[in-house]
């Protein structure tokens, strides 16, 4: 059994101490793994506001600068059709994780950059894969 | 040495175990309070070969570069050294998640040949979101998945306990998930136990809400607990938090325990849940191991937790 050849790998002799009860449950059960979730990207809940401020309501531009283990600005809106560039400045690493997997970067160690463009208009809410709690979202508008 | 007072509240417990700059730290689990030093041994428990002794090792982020810990293999190095020094050799040793900080196979394989090192009956583990960055924690199971149900979920009974090591960090929302397979498994895996059969529960994130705005929490752990809750003694432990943290919920005890690379701010302490820099020397009273013994008869498990020697 496997559990067991964990234990021979470990090398570990404890005398008098019967590990053979040791044994993995019997029961069945446990599928396989579930696709993570892949509902589509939100178009919904379009703030009234952002309608009459389109653009420059929360930020301008189009980067996104990974710092202190936050993204700024943690919400960006650009017009269809922009590619936005996200650039780590921490020692840590982060990755660039979109809710929806409509975009995903590797890795990105200090001063490395992922781009994305965006050719569809919506509400893309993403996260650092490594650190959940570092959320952000991109607003595409058309 | 800290000691936990009789009728210390949650909110004193709290800040007398995070950044527990003693020797050791003596947590309360059951109705015992055990204190002891590194290299002496829970009282007993040696003379006691029924005595079911482990120790968890959680959080040791092996590829982690920052000013918060510049050398987190040495660190997970000498944690595991502490484990080999201990008098009672532990029946085995769980690392509590995530082994890596970037899921590489050379981290994967790092850990894998440094837990090989360790003094003990088995070594286990279950995976952090650290080590399912991008792949939904694939590479974790090639190296440490084997026997293993589903996404890497499983059990064991030791000594009269019966272990239950669930995998709750493979998610792509910012709290913990389990999902309808796993629990499903658990009903089934807790079926035919006894409600005075002792549980030991171990997942990377906390299944308590520990602090949710900072995805300290697992969303559908409720379902699991509801299962839990026929049986007399059910201890859970977690890392993620890298902090020492209890809880109690009916007769469900949480212990978060703390890490072997760097400290988290205390929940709520700061815009997030970032690694903190220390002061000179004092990083190594930040980090530690942790004893758990459950005694044949006795009200529930001895939990000490140990800084680096």
């Amino acid at each position: 059994m496997d559990m067991n050849k964990k234990f021979t790998r470990a090398g570990a002799v404890i005398g008098g101490v019967a590990l053979c009860g040791l044994l993995l449950s019997a029961c069945s059960g446990g599928g396989a793994a579930q696709a993570a979730d892949t509902a589509p990207a939100s178009t919904t809940a379009s703030v009234p506001a952002d309608l009459g401020m389109p653009a420059a309501a929360s930020s301008s531009g189009s980067s996104v600068l990974i710092d202190k283990y936050m993204f700024g600005p943690d919400k960006l809106t650009v017009p269809v059709g922009t590619t936005v560039t996200w650039t780590n400045n921490d020692a840590d690493q982060h990755t660039v994780l979109a809710k929806d997997d409509t975009f995903r970067s590797g890795s990105l160690a200090k001063g490395q950059s992922f781009s994305f463009k965006f050719d569809r208009a919506g509400s893309y809410d993403y996260r650092c894969s490594i650190h959940p709690f570092m959320v952000a979202t991109v607003v595409v508008t058309q | 040495m800290t000691e936990t007072a009789p009728g210390m509240t949650r909110r004193q417990l709290l800040r007398h175990a995070t950044w527990f700059g003693a020797a050791v730290v003596v947590t309360v689990a059951g109705a015992e309070t055990i204190s002891h030093v590194l290299g002496g041994s829970t009282p007993g428990a040696a003379a006691d070969p029924a005595a079911l002794h482990i120790v968890q090792v959680s959080d040791s982020h092996i590829g982690f570069t920052g000013p918060a810990n510049t050398d987190v293999t040495g660190s997970f190095a000498k944690a595991l050294a502490d484990v080999n020094k201990l008098k009672v050799t532990p029946d085995f040793v769980m690392h509590t998640g995530d082994l890596t900080h970037l899921s590489t196979p050379a981290q994967f394989d790092q850990v894998h040949q440094m837990m090989k090192g360790v003094r003990a009956g088995g070594v286990f583990t279950v995976p952090g979101e650290h080590d399912a960055v991008d792949d939904h924690g694939d590479k974790y199971r090639q190296v440490f998945g084997a026997g293993t149900h589903g996404d890497g979920w499983y059990s064991l009974d030791v000594k009269g306990v019966h272990v239950v090591a669930l995998v709750n960090s493979l998610i792509l929302e910012k709290l913990g998930h389990l999902g309808q397979d796993q629990i499903d498994w658990v009903r089934q895996d807790l079926a035919g136990l006894s409600a005075d059969t002792p549980i030991l529960v171990f997942s990377h994130i906390p299944l308590f809400a520990m602090y949710p705005q900072w995805g300290w929490g697992t969303d559908d752990a409720m379902q699991v607990l509801a299962l839990l809750r026929r049986f007399s003694s059910v201890t859970c432990l977690n890392g993620h938090v890298h902090q020492l943290f209890n809880y109690t919920d009916g007769r469900i005890t949480f212990h978060s325990a703390t890490t072997t690379a760097y400290p988290l701010p205390k929940p709520g302490d700061g815009p997030g849940p970032t690694p903190q820099t220390l002061p000179a020397g004092k990083l190594k009273d930040a980090l530690g191991i942790r004893e758990v013994t459950f005694r044949p008869g006795g009200p529930g498990p001895a939990i000490a937790d140990h800084t680096l020697v």
